[in-house]
């Protein structure tokens, strides 16, 4: 083969066709999407963050914390729940049927007193549409609801898988590919003590033993105590948080900023592309934080 | 053709058909002096890389270690050990390796190689900025595209004068058959401004919307590593197998055709299946890298039959080199096409497997082929000896042992790892934990990378020495000979203003042959004495 002239044409056109498929399609499908507007309440998604946060996303590019965390949430699949919202007024035959649907009702045992009550978790999209059939067809108000499932979700990073969509407003989009540290997608939502994270930041081994996470004291200034400690000054549990020399510890803006970044991170709103289950999850998500207090990696 | 390297043997021996036949030791000192320029500054950086990467090493035994500083932090040390292997290292060794090698097969004299080493010049700068750009916070958090935005029109200019005048070299071309070497090199070369004015566009000045800018970036960093670098590595080894064999390549026709395979497959944007991207995304990504897995099945077959029997000779030094960086090349193909299935990246996804997979790429298969085309271009370059085949041999065992125990370490680690990280029983501490002792374990593959760097450097140095300072032909050789006499002698003559007969000596003292030379110049000391 001699004929440069063709080499170079061939050449020409694996550029341009991987181009139109990586870069110019991905912009064709993103470039003009827009944030989500619910009408009804008048909010809009993804939830714009406030100018500290988008300054803190700076200070997050700068110092390169993607390399060890990610904000991407997986998913492995969906489990369908039935909850009742209603019993209804035909207690009697929802009595007599309820014993047949979960093991958790006897013929003789009294209807829960709260609403909603949830019936059954984990089960599949048909089990739960026919058990929503027949409550229905005893006046009861009853509903599916969709949950995802996976690792990351029981973890308690996210209520569901992140989308596209969450990353609209931000630039650079910082996913990260390594998870030296734990996720942060749902961070604001997991853990939403400012003071914690700058603890955290300023002595990460003080609040999470295992942590190889390294501190970042270059984002606070440290003054001699003279007299009383300052308003500003760091303290965890009520007690100041000195340096190894007795100083007081005073966070800077940069500090600030980075945790009103970090606090903006929420994955905790179902949308269209990802549906998910609100309420229940949040719960779930509060209770991860009580058990990560003792001792978690950020 | 095979045949077009083959017979551009050592001698310079005229080929039969083409008028003009400029000899190999031509062609050879016309790239003298960008080609050891770029070696040398490669050197360096990789040293500089390798001793970085280190340090983010042991800060897994003393995550505390030097963290007061900013500069020294280990998000920004990573980027910048990064960029200073990938951009300083590696291309611009890449770089060096291409246009000697484009000169040889060309069989024309390099054009312009002062200006192609004021652009070497240049993107030492544009590394320089890059990583000190890193350091100081300014790095994009795009992997392998971690350059500041300010950094990389420097890059793009330097390119553009040092893959200019080359190509231009290559325009010229006395041998009108192409080999497949040269394919790989052609591409390369284009395909890199390509995606660096893309990137430095799509993501620095006008940046794509949300997501999009994942793509454009994974996009940005399998083209370079695929095509770009891997491009010119993949020429280096079609070039220095069969030449140092000295025996045809097996099939020129499957080494076309894995070419055109990993030039429409190998340019995908590498996401894994779990990624936040569009499924069509990484299910495209999915279906190339198995194509990118065939054609290097492709090549590892064709190299396997080209070097047949002679499978003990493969000791010698570059060739060892090169097999390694072919089995990797191999090895890579393979393990990212595995690596794409969706149930396989379920687990790898988000550990030390990355890193470990990526260090197979650039530091076995990239490094390795270049380290090859260094070491066989250095001594034809340099028209000396060979660097010391002990010393050779030992930086060869000190980064294979480095890289086989750093990869195997990660890759080991990455899948406890990622098994712990899927269950969800596990807390998180304990999911790092797991994968803390191999990454403790891997601070000696760094430090035998680090040690590795060093004797590429004292190699490097050394055979680029004698022509830098003293000897015969020496960089201000390339002019040529009697000038370097005549600056030779010149120290030894008064100032030149007040004799215009020094120059006539000078040159007549030229012509002599140069053991006659220190006679000469002292004759010339001698009139001048006489004259005063």
């Amino acid at each position: 083969m001699n004929n440069g002239l063709l080499l170079f044409f061939g050449i020409l056109v694996a550029m341009v066709s991987s181009w139109f498929g990586f870069v110019h399609s991905p912009q064709l499908q993103f470039g003009k999407q827009l944030p989500e507007l619910d009408e009804s309440t008048g909010a809009s998604f993804p939830v714009p963050r406030s100018g500290a946060a988008n300054r803190g996303r700076d200070i997050y590019r700068q110092n390169g914390c993607a390399s060890c965390h990610t904000q991407q949430v997986r998913q492995s699949g969906f489990s369908f729940s039935v909850v009742i919202e209603d019993f209804g007024t035909n207690t009697v035959q929802l009595s007599q049927l309820l014993p047949s649907l979960s093991s958790q009702f006897t013929p003789s045992s009294p209807l829960p007193e709260e609403t909603p009550f949830r019936l059954k978790e984990g089960i599949d999209l048909r089990t739960a549409e026919g058990i929503v059939k027949s409550l229905t067809e005893v006046g009861a108000v009853a509903m599916a609801l969709i949950s995802p499932s996976g690792a990351d979700i029981e973890r308690g990073w996210g209520i569901r898988r992140t989308v596209g969509r969450d990353y609209l407003l931000d630039s650079p989009v910082m996913l990260g590919n390594q998870r030296i540290g734990p996720d942060l997608s749902n961070l604001g939502n997991r853990n939403p003590d400012a003071n914690w994270h700058l603890v955290h930041l300023f002595q990460p081994r003080s609040v999470v033993q295992d942590s190889v996470m390294p501190h970042y004291g270059y984002l606070f200034e440290k003054r001699e105590i003279t007299g009383a400690a300052s308003a500003d000054a760091l303290r965890f549990n009520g007690e100041l948080v000195v340096d190894d020399e007795g100083r007081q510890v005073i966070p800077r803006t940069a500090a600030l900023d980075l945790v009103a970044y970090l606090l903006s991170l929420r994955l905790d709103e179902p949308i269209f592309e990802a549906p998910g289950e609100k309420s229940a999850t949040v719960e779930s998500a509060e209770e991860t934080l009580v058990s990560e207090q003792s001792g978690a990696t950020e | 053709m095979s045949e077009s390297i083959n017979n551009g043997n050592e001698s310079g021996a005229a080929s039969p058909g083409w008028e003009v036949e400029i000899p190999v030791q031509e062609l050879d000192r016309s790239c003298r002096m960008p080609v050891l320029f770029m070696l040398w500054k490669a050197a360096g950086w990789l040293f500089l890389g390798s001793l970085l990467a280190l340090l983010n090493s042991v800060r897994f035994h003393a995550p505390d270690l030097l963290a007061h500083c900013p500069w020294l932090t280990y998000g920004r040390i990573g980027p910048a050990a990064s960029t200073a292997i990938v951009y300083g290292f590696a291309l611009q060794a890449a770089f060096g390796v291409a246009l000697w090698l484009t000169v040889r097969m060309s069989k024309s004299l390099l054009v312009q190689p002062g200006y192609i080493a004021l652009g070497a010049g240049f993107w030492n700068i544009g590394v320089l900025v890059g990583v000190v750009g890193i350091l100081a916070g300014d790095g994009t958090s795009y992997p392998m595209f971690e350059s500041p935005h300010y950094a990389v029109p420097i890059l793009f200019v330097a390119y553009s004068i040092i893959a200019g005048l080359g190509l231009v070299t290559f325009m010229r071309r006395q041998v009108k058959d192409l080999y497949v070497s040269q394919w790989f090199l052609f591409a390369a070369l284009l395909w890199f401004p390509w995606i660096l004015s893309t990137g430095s566009l799509l993501l620095h000045h006008f940046p794509v919307r949300g997501v999009a800018q994942v793509s454009v970036a994974g996009w940005y960093a399998t083209g370079l590593l695929t095509l770009v670098l891997g491009g010119i590595s993949l020429a280096v080894i079609f070039y220095v197998i069969p030449k140092v064999l000295k025996r045809p390549l097996h099939s020129h026709y499957m080494a076309v055709f894995a070419f055109w395979l990993l030039l429409f497959f190998g340019g995908g944007a590498g996401v894994l299946s779990g990624t936040t991207v569009p499924a069509w995304i990484s299910g495209l990504s999915a279906v190339m890298s198995f194509f990118v897995c065939f054609a290097s099945v492709l090549v590892g077959l064709n190299l396997i039959r080209t070097v047949g029997a002679d499978l003990g000779r493969l000791m010698s030094p570059e060739l060892r080199f090169v097999s390694v960086a072919s089995f990797a090349f191999l090895a890579a193909g393979v393990l990212n096409a595995i690596n794409a299935y969706s149930s396989i990246a379920e687990v790898t996804q988000f550990t030390l497997v990355l890193p470990a997979l990526q260090q197979l790429v650039l530091g076995g298969f990239i490094t390795m082929a270049l380290f090859a085309g260094v070491y066989h271009l250095l001594p034809r370059v340099t028209g000396s000896q060979a660097p010391i085949e002990g010393s050779v041999n030992l930086h060869f065992g000190a980064t294979v042992l480095g890289l086989g125990l750093t990869i195997c370490v990660l890759g080991l680690g990455g899948l406890i790892q990622g098994q712990a990280m899927n269950d969800p029983e596990i807390p998180f501490t304990a999911v790092t934990k797991s994968a803390l002792t191999f990454m403790r374990i891997e601070t000696v593959g760094s430090l035998l990378l680090v040690f590795g760097s060093v004797l590429f450097l004292v190699n490097v140095g050394r055979s680029i020495c004698p022509v830098l300072c003293c000897g015969p032909g020496g960089l201000l050789g390339c002019l040529k000979e009697d000038s370097v006499e005549e600056i030779e002698s010149a120290p030894a003559a008064e100032p030149k203003a007040v004799e215009p007969a020094a120059p006539q000596v000078a040159k007549k003292a030229s012509k002599k042959v140069a053991a006659k030379k220190k006679v000469a110049a002292k004759k010339k000391q001698a009139k001048k004495a006489a004259k005063k």
